[in-house]
Parts: structure tokens; sequence; C-alpha cells
């Protein structure tokens, strides 16, 4: 009798469970935040790509009798104060904007997780060091350290980005800590060490798949404050230099026509938020579909 | 019974003594502690909570927690080499692989998002040297060995998907699985339920029979002990008060502490004389912290035959029949 359930509930599982049927892409699109998230990245990068192609007009082109024109057929997201296209901006914007956003996090992330997961791991006077350090740097405001570097590498986008990305390191270097020390104080970290494993293999296969999953969150997360911190900079002429059709920077020169003209901020700002609505939502289905705890397919 | 009598002694710990230090100072969790453990036998390590017992137990894999905690003296020998002494390198190999651990808490003590087979093979891997096939193949017949259904599938899942007492075998299959000289079993039963607990502890048992390791058995279930033990060590705050065969220790123990102990025990047959069931016994009083300053017995406040000598000063360990040793001035006057 309970043989024969076991050997049901065996088939069964078996069937379904063998990772080399399902591929890792038939699991993601599985799960509907991944599906959501997906698709509006997706709709972003089509535009990132072919957005100049399918632009009505030139980004840069003036019209003294276009400004601030009301949405409508002929602008379609309406016009700006100096007369140009704002959907053909929002389309050239894309490009950019992505690039900035996906760099400077890349920067920012990166370090911080290697940062906090050593400095975790460490523990005694590395981790002091460390963390002493990213506490130094979190004391100023980001924009603050952001326009700091930027000033001394001199006002390019390479060095915003790269000034974004380190002023968003302490923030991500403390998450990481955290999670770091959560992880090492639980049994299973003290049972690695108990059947041999060494300190590489400690951090990277026993610790690294714990603590990626709520980074990854956080990561996507920050995706906002990144595209913001780079629009702040090209505001203050440290950043995408005027022409350019940066979200960021459309929203910071045109926020004097809110009350006049409220469409030349109302879709940048929109671009911005559904580009960070789908990082976040995708986020958070990789993040289902890293931590086999919270993996549904399953059985 | 006396098969370890002309023996040597498998691993051996001398005058150990392992210090904390925190907010209230230093303080010695466990203190001249010395102890044999010889091939193919089972003993028990008992006592109450924080007598000092898991630390034992992780000094021998140099587990303490550094730096709060650390092993101030003491020799740890095990196959003639000082474990304190040994490099990194020599370490990690000794690890899981010589000397190996089962841990108190099934349900944590896997890595949550490792598969099964990923975390047994991985120990095979890193200490002998074979292929990733030959590595599951021997997993699926150690995971037959401690009774898993169908360890194929079980390979592929996740600890979650287990229950606590399939993660407890799991854990088992994993201490075992390149044949370790020694096993510290650290509670191994104290979160299962009491069928469970029964037949990991005969797994235990058989496992031992076939490949011929030692078991170092943390417990504070005396009923357990009595059942599989051969020797025993009972601790106190952090030293060893009483150590013997089993047998010996139940029908005669000379330390009062262990007396205290096997009297608080809940039996059937607990009528006295009228047919009146006896009230349980307990033992008055409270292990002392480790941070308070201790002269003479730790167990003197607490000790029904207690003297003024034990106030004052310290019994050592010594000898009293052969092979049982104990830590108490007034050991003949017990009983």
């Amino acid at each position: 009798m309970r043989k024969s359930i076991n050997n049901a509930n065996i088939k069964s599982s078996s069937e379904s469970n063998s990772p080399k049927t399902r591929s890792v892409f038939k699991r993601m699109i599985r799960i509907s935040s991944v599906r959501i998230g997906g698709c509006i990245i997706l709709f972003f990068i089509f535009i990132a790509i072919f957005g100049p192609l399918i632009a009505p007009y030139d980004p840069t082109k003036l019209g003294v009798a276009e400004r601030l024109l009301y949405p409508t057929w002929d602008f379609p997201f309406g016009s700006d104060a100096l007369g140009r296209d704002i959907l053909t901006r929002v389309m050239f914007g894309a490009r950019i904007t992505l690039y900035i956003g996906i760099v400077s996090i890349s920067i920012g992330l990166l370090s911080g997780l290697i940062i906090g997961i050593f400095a975790g791991y460490a523990g005694g006077w590395v981790q002091a060091v460390l963390m002493r350090s990213v506490d130094f740097l979190y004391t100023f405001p980001d924009i603050l350290i952001a326009i700091g570097l930027v000033a001394f590498f001199g006002p390019s986008l390479t060095n915003t980005m790269i000034a974004v990305g380190i002023s968003l390191i302490p923030y991500y270097a403390r998450v990481t800590y955290s999670v770091t020390l959560v992880e090492r104080n639980k049994p299973y970290f003290e049972a690695a060490q108990a059947i041999g494993a060494g300190r590489i293999r400690l951090i990277f296969r026993h610790l690294l798949p714990n603590i990626i999953p709520p980074i990854i969150v956080v990561g996507s997360l920050g995706f906002s404050a990144a595209v913001l911190s780079a629009a702040a900079l090209s505001f203050l002429g440290l950043g995408a230099m005027p022409p350019t059709p940066e979200w960021g920077k459309m929203l910071a020169e045109n926020r004097d026509y809110i009350l006049l003209a409220p469409w030349v901020l109302l879709f940048p700002g929109l671009a911005i938020m559904l580009t960070v609505l789908g990082f976040n939502i995708l986020g958070d289905g990789i993040r289902d579909l890293l931590d086999p705890r919270l993996r549904k397919d399953i059985r | 019974m006396n098969r370890h009598i002309n023996n040597q002694p498998i691993l051996s710990i001398k005058n150990l003594r392992v210090i904390f230090s925190g907010e209230f100072g230093e303080a010695a969790a466990i203190n001249d502690v010395s102890f044999d453990l010889f091939p193919k036998e089972t003993l028990a390590v008992v006592g109450e909570s924080g007598c000092g017992k898991t630390v034992t137990a992780l000094s021998i894999l140099r587990l303490i927690q550094s730096p709060q905690g650390k092993i101030e003296k003491g020799l740890i020998e095990f196959e003639g080499k000082n474990i304190l002494k040994l490099d990194t390198k020599s370490l990690y190999r000794l690890r899981g692989n010589k000397i190996s651990m089962i841990f108190q808490e099934p349900m944590t003590s896997l890595n949550p998002v490792l598969t099964i087979g990923r975390q047994l093979t991985e120990v095979l891997v890193f200490h002998q040297n074979i292929t990733e096939k030959e590595a599951q193949n021997k997993t699926i017949e150690m995971l037959q060995l401690v009774q898993i259904p169908d360890p194929k599938n079980c390979l592929q899942q996740y600890p979650h998907q287990l229950s606590g007492g399939m993660r407890q075998r799991i854990m088992i299959a994993m201490a075992l699985l390149c044949d370790p000289r020694v096993l510290i079993a650290d509670e191994p039963t104290t979160a299962l339920d009491v069928t469970i607990q029964a037949q990991i502890l005969d797994l235990m048992l058989e496992i031992q029979e076939k490949l011929g390791t030692a078991i170092i058995l943390i417990t504070h279930d005396l009923a357990v002990v009595a059942n599989i033990a051969d020797r025993v060590v009972v601790m106190y705050a952090g030293k060893i008060v009483e150590e013997g065969k089993v047998k010996e220790i139940y029908n005669n123990p000379r330390h009062p502490y262990t007396h205290g102990l096997l009297k608080s025990l809940p039996r059937l047959d607990n009528l006295n004389e009228n047919n009146k069931e006896i009230r349980l016994t307990e033992m008055p009083g409270l292990v002392p912290s480790i941070y308070t300053k201790r002269i003479g017995c730790s167990f003197a406040p607490r000790c029904p035959l207690g003297t003024e000598r034990c106030r004052i000063e310290e019994p050592l360990i010594k000898t009293v029949i052969n092979g049982h040793r104990t830590a108490c001035f007034e050991w003949e006057n017990i009983n």
C-alpha cells in the first residue's frame, strides 16, 4: 500500500521534475512576474534598438512654431519648449537611459556585493576596514559623491556612469553585508565547514547562491535611483550634454513647464516609471526562480 | 566487553581548555577536559545544556568561532597528530573525511539553495579523487544505507522538500560518505520524534558495525545512552565529572551529579513499599554561569554531600575503580 503510493508519487514527480527536459527558459516564462516584467523590459529594449529608425522626427530639430503643443496626431506626446517632438525624444532616450542605468547599477552592485560578502565572511579587521570605509562613503549624500567624482574626472557620460555606480556601492555593500552575516551564522554554513569545504568553496558555492536572490531584488529597485542620479548630474551640466535626449535630463530641463504643459514631463516620467516597474517585476520573478524555496513549479 | 583494552585510542583529548570572551569578560566554556576514544566504540557525552558538550565537539574539528572563542590550551590527538597544530589544508582534508559531524538541527543544516545531490557528491569529489559519476553512484548507495526511499529522485530534490527525519538521514549519509574513522553526533535526535529517533540511532549503530566507525554521541537523553553507548563521559559546568562504562555509571554512579541525574529519570515502576507513587526527585539549583568566578567544586552548592572541603578545594578527576574516573572527594559515600 505504502509502496504503491510512493511509486505513484515518484513517477509523477520525475515526469515533471527532470531538469533536462525543461529548459531554464521554459521555467522562466512559467512565472507570471517574469513574463510581465520581461515583456516591459523587452519592449524598452526594442525601442532602444529600433527607436531611431521608427521615430517620426529628428530629436534635436528645433521648431519655433511648434513650441509646447498639446499631444495631437502629429505630435502624439506633444512637443517641448523648443518645439522638439517628445515622442521622438523619448524613443531616442531609451537607448541612452537604459545604458546609463544598467552600467551604473552593475558597477555599484558588483563592487558592493564583493565588498559586502568579503567583509561578512572574513569578520575581524577586514570587516572593520571595509565596512568603515563604506560607512564613510555612506555619510555623504550619493549625489555629492557623484558630483565630486565627475568634477574630478571631468564631465562625460562614461564618467557619469562610473560616478553614479560608485555612489551606489555603500548601499549594496551594506545590504550584502547584512545578508552575509545572517547566512554565515546559519547551521548549514557550519555544516559545510565541517565537511571540509575551503574558503573559496564556502563563499562561492554556499554563501553566494543564498545571497544573490535578495540582492537581485534590491538591485532592480536601484535602477530608478541610478537613472535619477544620472539625470541630476546632467541637470548640473556634468552628465549628458544638452541636446542628448536622456529621460532624466528631459525631466530636469522641462520642470519649469509643469503647470503650463504637463505632458513635457509626463511622458519621459512615465517612461522612467515603466522601466523601473519592469525591472522590479522582473527582479522579483528572477528571485523566485533562483530561490528553490519559492519555486512553485516543482511537484 | 573490554574490547578496547589493548587498543590505542584513535582520538585523544588532553587538558583541553576553550575560552570565550564576551561582554562580561573571559570565560572558560570547557576547562581541563581529557578523554580518549577507542576504535569502534560509542562514547556518550552527557550533561545539561550549557555544560560544554557542543563546544568539546566543535573544538575537535576546530570549528570554534573565532575571534570570540579560542582553544587556549590542550592537545587533540588524532592518529598520532595534533589537530590543533594542523595547517588549514590538512584540516580541510580531515573534516568530513576522517572525522565528520552530524549537527543538532537537521532542518537548517543543509544549504537550502543546493540540491541534495550536489551537497552530497561535493563531499566525495573534494575528499576523494573520483569522478562526478562515481560519486553519484556512491551517494546513491549511501542513501540506500540510510534507508531513503528512491535515492535517485532524492538527489534532485531541495532540502525543503524533505521531512526532518529524511533530512537527518541525509546529514548522516553526508557524514558517513567518506567512511570516517570518527563520527561526532551532536544530539542527532533531539529535533526528531521518538519513533524516528529510534530508527536513526539503530541506523547509526548498524553503520558503525559495517564501517567500524568510532562514535562520539552528544546527548542529554540518558535513556538513549543506556541503550547504545559503551562508555559515558558526564560533564558539568565545563568539566568532566565522571567517566566510565555505561553499566558502571548506571549501577554505581560515583559522582553526586550523575547520581542526581539518574534519580531524576522518570520510571514506569516508581512505586514504594506501600505501592504509592514516588515523586520524581529533582536537583535543586542551577548550573553556575561560566562567567562567575568559582572556587572549589562547581557542583558543591547543589550537592547533597557537599562538605567544607568541597567549597575550598577543587576535586581533581581520578581513577577510582578500573576505568571509572570521578571528580569527587566524597565518592565513597554515594548510595
